[in-house]
Parts: structure tokens; C-alpha cells; sequence
């Protein structure tokens, strides 16, 4: 309900302060992001001089050290690194590849849609995680394992994003195709791939975010390289600094690998 | 007969309403139109007349019927038929320039540098040189429509099919618009098959006026305009223009009367 005013005509509406609509100057923008930072960082260092808190959460400094531990000596932690994002790359990957072919085969012909969908559904609603026992039977705990959950999780997020974005397609374009004389493949490759590059990146950037959840998840049985299994393995040992190294690594990669994306769909939209 | 490009005979389109009376869009429809013609097709919203389009276009399908060009069934879409749709159809990833190329690329014909020059070409025709790098976006209605015509017109197409092509626009960009297409067809003589709901336009750009009535899609009458071309906005003051203006009136309004009796 509305409040009435006693004096009932309250004169003129107070003015607001003009604003404009937009994202605002670029310094003010970087200044405040840096702030954010900042001072997470100093929280951070702040409540860890707490003991008990600092049991098991490490402060910056011995994170830090164990940075420079692990990247000392026999270098475990580039190790870990490269070949969790080799896991990655390859799981994510097969599913990008695998995508976009069955997304557009979805959105072209109808009977192929019904006969994928109600699994493509199914599976979407299983945590990949659920799959690993299964996985590892099937095909031990090697790389081959890792990279099958990491593609089935990955290629069930982007498949169903992309295949939106084929539907969402202006069929009027399609249709001004054909009558230049396009055949089918010319509009898979001239206009649907082109059209739907903004869904496609869009499912690039849920399948990296997908891929890492399932990296650590797979690499927490049976490894003993990779992000995830250093993380095991430290907690075993109550080493905190080492964990949150991980878990601060994998926040790296996650953010520094969403900006790449970023970065291209800035590049090839500008159209949009 | 060398001189008729599209026949059309006895065309008939039923569409299935499930739980409802079949929609007969077209019945027994024949048309026939010459080289160089400019023919515009009139009538109410739910008349056929874009069906009868899409079909010339090889874009939808007709349940009997004989749908020829030069001789030969259509049997699908093809550059011979140049394609300008209401919705402009611009493929908004490509800028200007690069749509009109695109039009041209699987003709196998020409050379990067050709269709770089053929599109030159096509851009001072519809006046948008300065805009070659433009995206669809940036550009008014009126300018991508332009862009869509440059692009019809550089495939060489035998024939202009013309759905609508300014019925989102406002009254001064259409105006303009047509007669650019006055003057580039008075210059090319490619032969368009014009769609549109509006009479004065019709008039104005027509060597024949093709009249059509609703439920059934029927052909009622086609009206001969012997207007002397070029003509121009100025041709509307012309007292015949108004003689066949008011008898397509007459015809397209009672039409309108019977079916909200």
C-alpha cells in the first residue's frame, strides 16, 4: 500500500542525482577491484593471527612458504600443475569437440533430438563425482579414467547450452542461406557455428568451471599427481599451508582461464 | 512463351489445422510473369501472398500445382531467384561489405578482388559507401534493408522476390526506398514479384498489380498499370494513378467487408 501524506501535496519529488547508466570509468572501476583485493588479503592475515583459527587455515605468509617450498627442490608443484590442467585440457576438449557436432545434429533434425535428449537429461542430473567408482572400474585409475569423467561431465553442461544456442538461431538467416545457393554443410560451418558463438563460448566457460570440479573430485581416489591429489595428501599430513596452496591454485587457474574466454568473446562479438 | 520467366498453374496449398478446419492459403493460383516485369502482389493480412512467394523462392512446399521458371520446376531455393525478406535477413556477425560478398560465395565465380569490386559496386548503388564496415547492428531498418537489397542484386538474380521489404519502416524511408528501387530497376530491368499490403505502393512501383483475396488464397484480379515510367513520389498526383488506386481500393476494401461480415 501507499503511505499518505498528511499534509496531503508534499511538493515536488526530491531530485535524485542524475546517474548514468553504464559500468562507469574504467579507473574507478580498477581502483575498486584492487581495494577488494586488498583487503581481502589483509582479512585474511588478520583473523589467522587467531590460533585457533589458524589451525587449519594457514596465514599468507606460510602459504607463501609453502609456495616456495614446493616449487623448490624436485619442483612437485609445477609438476601438479601441468598435469591436472593436462587433465583438463584433454577431458574438456573431447567434450567441447563432441558438443558441438551433437548440439547441431539436436537442434537440425527433430528425430535425432528425441532420441538424445531423455538421456542427455538423465545423465545432467547425476553428479559426474557419482560416476567415478564406475569409471575406475571400467577403465583403472590411470589418465584414461581421469579424462573420461572430465569429458562426460564437461560434454553434458556444454552440449545442452549450445544446443540452445542453435535453436535460438534466426531461421530467416538460414533461410537467405539457402537461397544463395548454401547446402547444409555450408550452414553448419557459414552460419549456425558463427551464429551461435556466443552460446558456444558461454558453454566454454560452464565446461571450465564443470572440468575443474571434476579434476579435483577424480583426483582425490588413487592418484598421487595432480592438484587434487596434493591436497589429499597434504590433509593427511595437517599440512594447511599446502591445502590452501592447492585450493588457491585452483582458484587461479579457474579465474585466469574464465578471463582467456572472456578475452576472446571480447575479441569476436563485437557484432553482438 | 521465350518471353514468360515464372509460371505459375493452378497452384493449390492446404495447411492441417489439427482439431480444426484444414486453411486452403491457396486455390487453383495461376500467374504468369515476363522478363522485366514489375509485379506487385496486394491483399489482406492471411491472403497467401507471402506463400505464394515463399514457393516461387523454393522456400515452402505446394500440395498440386505447376511452379516453373524458364521451363524448369522449381524444385528448391537458388541465386537465380534474389530473396529480400521483411525481417532484412542480414547476418549480424558480418559487416556490410561482408554480407553482400557472402552472397556471392558459392557461386564459384568470382575472385576475392571480383567480389570486392562487385560489392563496391552494389554499396554506391544503395548509397552506403562509408558504411562498408559497419555491423547490421549499427545501422537504421532502412539502411539494412538496403544492405539486403545491394545483396540480392549482386548474385545477378533473374528475378526479385520481395516479401514485405518495407513494411517495418516509416513513412520517409519507405518513400525514399522506393524509389531507389524505381531507379534501379528502371536502370538493371531485373524483374521483382513484389509483396506488400499497401495500394498506393503497389501502384507506384507496378507494371501489374496482382489483387488477391483470403480464406480461400485466390487470385481476383490483376490490374495492368500503364503509368509511364520513370515515375516517381510525384507520379501519386497523376489523376490515372488515382483511377487504379481507387479500383484496387474498391476491390482489396470489399473484399475486407465480406470477411468481417
Amino acid at each position: 500500500m501507499f503511505s499518505k501524506s498528511k499534509s496531503g501535496y508534499s511538493g515536488p519529488r526530491k531530485s535524485r542525482k542524475l546517474k548514468d547508466f553504464g559500468d562507469g570509468p574504467k579507473k574507478t572501476q580498477r581502483l575498486i577491484t584492487a581495494v577488494s583485493i586488498i583487503s581481502g588479503i589483509l582479512l585474511w592475515f588478520i583473523i589467522t593471527k587467531i590460533p585457533s583459527i589458524n589451525t587449519f587455515l594457514a596465514s599468507p605468509k606460510q602459504v607463501f612458504g609453502a609456495f616456495m617450498s614446493e616449487t623448490a627442490a624436485n619442483n612437485r608443484y609445477w609438476k601438479d600443475i601441468a598435469i591436472s590442467l593436462q587433465r583438463v585440457f584433454v577431458g574438456f576438449g573431447l567434450g567441447f569437440l563432441c558438443a558441438i557436432p551433437i548440439a547441431f545434429l539436436m537442434g537440425w533434425y527433430p528425430k535425432f533430438r528425441n532420441l538424445v535428449e531423455p538421456w542427455i537429461q538423465f545423465f545432467r542430473t547425476i553428479p559426474p563425482i557419482a560416476l567415478i567408482p564406475l569409471v575406475i572400474l571400467a577403465l583403472g585409475l590411470g589418465e584414461k579414467s581421469k579424462y573420461t569423467v572430465i569429458f562426460i561431465s564437461t560434454f553434458l553442461v556444454m552440449v545442452v547450452t549450445i544446443f540452445q544456442g542453435i535453436r535460438e538461431v534466426d531461421r530467416t538467416l538460414v533461410k537467405a542461406a539457402y537461397t544463395f545457393g548454401a547446402t547444409d554443410k555450408n550452414i553448419f560451418f557459414d552460419i549456425m557455428i558463427p551464429a551461435a558463438f556466443p552460446f558456444i563460448l558461454v558453454a566454454a566457460r560452464l565446461g571450465i568451471a564443470t572440468a575443474l570440479t571434476t579434476l579435483i573430485a577424480a583426483e582425490l581416489t588413487g592418484t598421487t599427481f595432480g592438484i587434487g591429489a596434493r591436497i589429499q595428501g597434504a590433509q593427511q599430513f595437517m599440512n594447511t599451508s599446502i591445502v590452501l596452496l592447492g585450493i588457491i591454485s585452483i582458484g587461479v587457474i579457474g579465474y585466469a582461464l574464465d578471463k582467456i574466454i572472456l578475452l576472446i568473446e571480447k575479441k569476436t562479438t563485437r557484432w553482438k | 512463351m521465350s518471353d514468360n520467366l515464372i509460371h505459375i498453374e493452378n497452384v493449390n496449398k492446404t495447411y492441417v489445422v489439427k482439431g480444426g478446419d484444414d486453411v486452403e492459403v491457396l486455390k487453383n493460383v495461376s500467374l504468369d510473369i515476363s522478363n522485366n516485369e514489375f509485379v506487385c502482389v496486394v491483399g489482406p493480412s492471411g491472403c497467401g501472398k507471402t506463400t505464394l512467394l515463399n514457393i516461387v523462392a523454393g522456400l515452402e512446399t505446394f500440395n498440386s500445382g505447376l511452379v516453373q521458371m524458364e521451363g524448369q520446376n522449381i524444385i528448391g531455393p537458388g541465386p537465380d531467384r534474389g530473396v529480400i525478406f521483411q525481417q532484412y535477413a542480414l547476418f549480424p556477425w558480418m559487416t556490410v561489405r561482408k554480407n553482400i560478398e557472402y552472397g556471392m560465395k558459392y557461386l564459384n565465380k568470382y575472385t576475392a578482388k571480383e567480389k570486392y569490386e562487385i560489392s563496391d559496386k552494389y554499396i554506391k548503388m544503395v548509397n552506403l559507401v562509408g558504411f562498408e564496415n559497419f555491423y547490421p547492428k549499427e545501422l537504421s531498418g532502412g539502411m539494412k534493408q538496403r544492405v539486403a537489397i545491394a545483396r540480392a542484386y549482386a548474385i545477378s538474380p533473374k528475378v526479385m522476390l520481395m516479401d514485405e521489404p518495407f513494411g517495418a519502416l516509416d513513412a520517409q524511408t519507405r518513400a525514399q526506398l522506393q524509389e531507389d528501387l524505381l531507379r534501379t530497376w528502371e536502370k538493371e530491368k531485373t524483374t521483382c514479384f513484389f509483396i506488400t499490403h499497401d495500394v498506393d505502393e503497389a501502384v507506384l512501383l507496378a507494371s501489374k498489380v496482382v489483387i488477391m483475396s483470403s480464406k480461400p488464397g485466390q487470385i481476383k484480379e490483376i490490374v495492368k498499370i500503364d503509368l509511364p515510367y520513370p515515375r516517381n513520389q510525384a507520379t501519386k498526383l497523376d489523376d490515372q494513378f488515382n483511377v487504379y488506386k481507387n479500383h484496387i481500393w474498391d476491390i482489396v476494401y470489399k473484399m475486407y467487408l465480406e470477411v468481417n461480415k
